[in-house]
């Protein structure tokens, strides 16, 4: 019998996701060359082709919102504030889109429980509140309670969230992947048939399978904690020449941003956990919920092996 | 192996390159090289960095206190320290070959930072000693980081001034080099390719 996974559709299918889980599964922030202490991340990889297309236009966006909170300063009219709002969403928007800003988290996550296409929105809404607050929590701790040369500070502070964040995604993922071990949903395939063995795992898959909010905050405060130096390089900008409203306009926006992209890049996830486990057999009863077995074990692995490889490699 | 196990299995291990501290502008630089001759030599290569005007603001709010607009020299001396030596650790984004072969960065010296139509401005100067025979002489200058936490602006010859005092001919191009061709989607950076001929 041919191999329905050996059609060519179906192998262009599986490039197209395992190109979008690319862009979803990424690192960490890299430090900052000129303003950190030390030497690259040791966990290095350059950045795929594509980021490199979108360099000219990250240049113009990154420029304009400089220029923006002069032009605030200058004269305060609507207008520089509307334009700062929506260059800062595009800014998240496709800063998101590189390393960092919690998509490996939340794809990885996504593929080891049983997860809705809404949770994929709480998580981008949650991520994006979690980034704002900590953004500027921080760069206001910096500026008006440790005073030092901003930019120097920020590394270091950005350098000790990263790795308390890494470590409890570490944390996270090790108990998930236990439960994962462990097996706490069980599949009754063949007694009941397809349909009924479908809702009835279901029914079962509470508890350990399924989303939670307390655990999807966690998730996302993990991820979000860490933040955009670009972010918070705005905040500091608009800071220094007195506009403070703008800093908190730029900065929202950003992680309204970066949430729009940490959702679409969680239902990617969502998705090709739907489509590789029904091209994997559904309606075999057991070849299903092996097939789900191996991804929900493989997600949890690689969020426990991502968090505990990067908590070390900050040492 | 059972079919049902291939699907995720290949899935999930296509992805495990896609994994690590992959790199992510959030500063832009835009490069011009000038390259300087005495006699038949090759003296200096001379580079000047105009940044991005959001890490420009961050920078000079840290370092122009009472926003004059220039920097005096303590404060170009601070600026060094908290900005600019760490790159030390990036071999100052700078790689040069001569013939093809990599040769090592020489010392930076002449540093200082400066600001430009309110752009922050990075120019420094690498002592060279490169003698140029009439049989020609051809040298490579790569600009990149490769962690592209800083992305250069594509480069253009206009970029590259060259002070030969009409004793030299020279040829300049821009070509784009593979760094790291082991990694998947790898970024292709400009090189600047001097060819040189002592007349």
């Amino acid at each position: 019998m041919r191999n329905p996974l050996m059609s060519l559709s179906r192998r262009a299918l599986i490039a197209l996701v395992v190109a979008a889980l690319r862009v979803g599964l990424a690192g960490a922030e890299s430090p900052n060359p000129f303003t950190s202490s030390g030497g690259p991340a040791r966990v290095v990889a350059p950045a795929a082709g594509g980021i490199a297309v979108l360099a000219p236009f990250l240049h113009s966006l990154t420029d304009r919102l400089a220029e923006l909170a002069r032009e605030i300063r200058e004269a305060r009219t609507p207008g520089p504030m509307l334009a700062l709002a929506l260059a800062s969403l595009l800014y998240g928007i496709f800063h998101a889109l590189g390393p960092g800003h919690g998509k490996t988290i939340i794809s990885t996550y996504f593929l080891a429980k049983a997860a809705k296409l809404r949770h994929s929105l709480m998580a981008g809404y949650l991520i994006a509140l979690v980034h704002a607050v900590s953004a500027l929590t921080i760069v206001l701790a910096l500026f008006f309670i440790v005073r030092g040369v901003f930019s120097t500070g920020f590394e270091s502070a950005s350098r000790i969230v990263q790795t308390l964040s890494f470590g409890v995604i570490a944390l996270i993922g090790a108990t998930m992947l236990a439960q994962r071990i462990r097996g706490k949903e069980h599949s009754h395939g063949h007694r009941f048939g397809f349909r009924k063995a479908y809702e009835h795992e279901h029914e079962h898959e509470g508890g350990s399978g399924e989303v939670t909010g307390k655990e999807l905050f966690g998730i996302a405060l993990a991820s979000g904690i860490v933040p955009c130096p670009g972010a918070s390089a705005i905040i500091l900008v608009c800071l220094s020449l007195n506009v403070m409203l703008a800093g908190v306009v730029a900065v929202t926006l950003i992680s309204l941003g970066m949430g729009v992209t940490v959702s679409v890049i969680g239902a990617v996830a969502i998705l090709v956990k739907r489509g590789v486990l029904k091209a994997s057999g559904s309606g075999r009863g057991g070849s299903s919920s092996l097939a789900r077995r191996i991804v929900e074990i493989a997600g949890s692995a690689v969020l426990f092996v991502f968090g505990l490889v990067f908590f070390v490699a900050q040492f | 192996m059972r079919r049902a196990a291939r699907a995720p299995l290949a899935v999930l291990v296509a992805l495990v390159p896609a994994l690590g501290a992959h790199a992510h502008p959030h500063v832009f630089i835009s490069s011009r090289v000038e390259l300087d001759f005495e006699e038949s030599s090759l003296a200096r290569i001379s580079v000047d960095w105009t940044f991005d005007e959001l890490f420009s603001q961050m920078i000079i709010a840290d370092y122009d206190r009472g926003k004059k607009g220039s920097f005096t020299d303590a404060e170009a001396a601070g600026l060094k320290k908290g900005a600019f030596d760490n790159l030390s650790n990036y071999h100052y984004f700078l790689a040069l070959s001569v013939g093809g072969k990599a040769i090592a960065l020489p010392p930076i010296r002449d540093f200082k930072p400066s600001i430009r139509d309110g752009k922050l401005v990075y120019s420094f100067s690498l002592p060279m000693a490169l003698a140029v025979t009439p049989a020609g002489r051809e040298l490579r200058i790569t600009i990149y980081d490769d962690t592209y936490y800083v992305a250069f602006d594509k480069m253009s010859p206009a970029d590259v001034a060259i002070a030969s005092g009409g004793l030299i001919e020279t040829d300049v191009s821009i070509e784009k080099t593979k760094v790291k061709a082991e990694w998947p989607g790898q970024f292709m950076p400009d090189q600047i390719v001097l060819k040189m001929r002592r007349k």
